[in-house]
């Protein structure tokens, strides 16, 4: 079991290092890209919305109830922000990105690849990693910070909505202590791990449906695989990235 | 304009036919659950699969994140002058919202995904056409054993996941952060009651039946071979951790607000 753990850490890295080859010859295609990005773009945004709103509102309730102890209720905007800026919006985003997206690319490829589709492109000399796995890896990079924004909107908006609108904090107070603690550092800290995050999925999950066998049930196999992997290396990854940045702040 | 209100249109109509079927499909398994005992061999096998088969994912997870929540309330703490006092952050964060949201998202990712793949390559194959050609109800052999499996596994695996996230916490914050462990443990012991873990238990009761659910559902109405079954694992886990963390604040405005 450990062996096959480390073969299949090797083999991701393998690919990795492949795919990063021919990020550095030309030509990359752009359109791809593009096409990838607005593809991520239109089906993430409306469940990290979703996903983070309640998020939000759960944290301002259990915040409320939190800071009653000392009596700081006005303080609750500091740690909706805090606690959304730094952790929720690029951890949680990243997880409806590897669930949404992360799943679908693992599905998509896994089709084409039990199809024979990319065996098809190879024949006619297009190059799968150039033409179907680059962009993807560059997309996600690109595109989940892009969706941390919206999830940070989104995640505050919650947090203001039942502290404001129901548990009668002023809007005043919410508003003036929101950047109390927040630095702009903790908008560039959230941004390079939903990068980083982003980069992950698209990795592994392309890793999987790559390497597809099996027909139907190796597909469905195959996205299980990439939601469940990469959200075990974003969260391990998140706590490297949140160290490193809470030691040089 | 005229073809933007008719996308809009189109989408509720879609939308809404979504969320009857899906209200349908409940009634028919809950309607089998409550007529008949769910087929003990499935639901045995099915037990298994959620939670032995999670045990590991739902612990690696509750590690990391007791770990960060330990880091960040850390240094939040500290700008208070009270480091020693993140425990009670660590315990209530814990207890309360992450190991019951976490453990369900972990189950979701791995055993729900696996339930509508399975569900979905057997109506790909036409199994479940067969099995009703038998004269079996597919609910009452596939669908309810898999709801009440994941029903009464995810509580006990999201006490798994309030043992170790704990348990990270203080390692992170004793031997990481120097925070005085017996201040740790105190805090601990002092902020989170009896009463939390049960709410917990019942937070993840109640989310392991909505992902069972909403799984077994993309996996039975699955079509158009692989693709389709790639869209239902996809759809599984997306739709059950939207409908979750909704019920999941519900929850939590009832049971703390």
């Amino acid at each position: 079991m450990i062996v096959g753990f480390v073969k299949g850490v090797g083999r991701i890295g393998g690919f990795g290092v492949h795919t990063f080859r021919h990020a550095l010859t030309p030509p990359i295609f752009w359109r791809q890209v593009v096409e990838q990005m607005h593809n991520m773009c239109f089906r993430c945004f409306i469940p990290v919305a979703v996903v983070l709103a309640p998020l939000g509102a759960v944290v301002s309730l259990q915040g409320l109830l939190i800071l009653r102890i000392f009596g700081a209720e006005p303080l609750i905007s500091s740690l909706v922000a805090t606690a959304v800026f730094r952790e929720l919006s690029p951890g949680l985003a990243s997880h409806m990105v590897a669930a949404q997206a992360g799943s679908s690319m693992a599905a998509e490829l896994g089709t084409m690849r039990v199809k024979d589709e990319i065996d098809a492109q190879e024949v006619m000399a297009v190059n799968p990693f150039k033409y179907l796995i680059l962009p993807r890896l560059i997309a996600g990079t690109l595109v989940t910070p892009l969706l941390n924004m919206v999830g940070v909107t989104m995640g505050v908006l919650g947090g203001y909505a039942v502290a404001v609108g129901m548990r009668g904090v002023s809007h005043g107070a919410f508003m003036g202590n929101m950047y109390n603690f927040l630095k702009p550092m903790d908008l560039v800290q959230g941004v390079a791990k939903a990068a980083v995050f982003g980069f992950i999925i698209s990795l592994i999950s392309s890793y999987n449906g790559y390497h597809v066998t099996g027909g139907a049930a190796g597909v469905g196999r195959a996205t299980n695989r990439s939601v469940v992997h990469s959200i075990l290396c974003i969260l391990a990854a998140n706590y490297i990235l949140s160290s490193f940045f809470l030691s040089i702040t | 304009m005229r073809a933007l209100l008719a996308t809009v249109g189109d989408r509720t109509t879609r939308f809404s036919a979504e969320v009857g079927r899906m209200t349908l499909f409940l009634l028919r398994a809950l309607r089998c659950l409550l007529t008949a005992l769910p087929n003990r061999e499935t639901l045995v096998e099915q037990m298994a699969a959620i939670g032995a088969g999670s045990v590991v994912v739902v612990s690696c997870v509750a590690v990391f994140i007791g770990m960060n929540i330990t880091l960040q309330g850390y240094y939040i703490f500290k700008q208070f002058g009270g480091q020693n006092m993140v425990g009670i952050l660590v315990a209530l964060a814990v207890v309360r919202e992450m190991s019951p949201m976490t453990a369900a998202a972990m189950v979701s990712a791995k055993a729900g995904t696996d339930m509508a793949a399975k569900l979905g390559t057997m109506r790909v194959k036409q199994q479940i056409d067969a099995i009703e050609v038998m004269g079996v109800n597919p609910f009452w052999l596939l669908i309810v054993p898999r709801i009440v499996a994941s029903l009464l596994m995810v509580p006990l695996l999201v006490t798994l996941s309030n043992f170790f996230g704990l348990i990270s916490g203080y390692l992170v914050a004793v031997y990481q952060l120097n925070v005085n462990p017996g201040l740790y443990v105190e805090n601990v012991l002092q902020y989170v009651r009896w009463s939390d873990l049960l709410k917990g238990m019942i937070k993840g009761g109640v989310l392991g039946f909505i992902l069972s659910v909403v799984s077994c559902y993309y996996g039975y109405y699955a079509s158009e071979g692989a693709k389709g079954v790639g869209r239902a694992t996809n759809r599984a886990v997306v739709v059950s951790c939207v409908i979750g963390v909704v019920v999941n604040y519900l929850m939590t405005e009832i049971m703390y607000g």
